[in-house]
């Protein structure tokens, strides 16, 4: 098992209900294949960086799953079949997912030893007046 | 001694033109192991006039961060979210 994304852009001239069934469809690929969805984000329409087949314009949405890489390859193929499915990509997002916790780790260890450079030094100036005493 | 060679920027006064302020990855500092291909905003920084991707030496970027940069850039490109040639 492991986390990964689809971008998926499709043609912009639909209907939303078209639009909303085509990201239905997708993730009942993504369940058939017993992979589980976390987030389904649509970003809607965006203007395009470059056309595509003389088209300026595209409708972005984005899948967030768990599963294995039976899933991957079955969405990949049924993607590219789909004429409305301009550019489509898969990552997975194992590694950068451990990295990201890596860095939580070191952010949440780099708080901790502060508070115990703060509590040292109280115990320290207290015997500090005693030598003053002395001398 | 020879640290003490390195040039530095005078405070006030006559300002040094051979003084460069130096530069660092960004990543590094802020602690970023991922870059998110999605993050146009951040990629935008990263890319020159003609679409092309900024060498290290322009921006400061480590070898480890730069790779990363590339990739996110190259998928970027490919769902079209950043051109591959300015218009
Ligand atoms: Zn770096």
């Amino acid at each position: 098992m492991s986390f990964y994304e689809t971008l998926i852009l499709t043609v912009p001239h639909l209907t939303d209900e078209e639009q909303d069934q085509i990201a239905a469809d997708y993730t009942a690929v993504i369940e058939g294949q017993k992979g589980t969805i976390r987030n389904v984000d649509k970003w809607g329409k965006r203007v395009l960086a470059y056309p595509i087949n003389k088209i300026n314009e595209g409708v972005y949405t984005l899948i967030e799953f768990t599963g294995d890489g039976k899933v991957v390859l079955e969405l990949d193929r049924k993607l590219k079949i789909n004429e409305n499915v301009m550019r489509h990509i898969v990552v997975n997002q194992d590694h950068d997912i451990k990295l990201r916790e890596r860095a939580e780790a070191k952010a949440k260890k780099k708080q901790r030893p502060v508070k115990v450079e703060v509590e040292a030094p109280t115990v320290e100036s207290t015997p500090a007046p005693e030598t003053k005493e002395e001398a | 001694m020879a640290m003490q060679q390195r040039p530095r920027r005078p405070r006030g006064g006559k300002r040094n033109f051979f003084y460069k302020k130096k530069k660092y990855c960004k990543f590094c500092a802020g602690n970023i192991d991922v870059i998110d291909y999605k993050d146009i905003n951040l990629l935008r920084n990263y890319v020159l006039e003609g679409s092309m991707i900024a060498p290290r030496r322009a921006t400061g970027t480590c070898a480890k961060h730069q790779r990363k940069l590339q990739t996110a850039i190259k998928r970027a490109r490919v769902m079209a979210l950043l051109p591959y040639v300015s218009e």
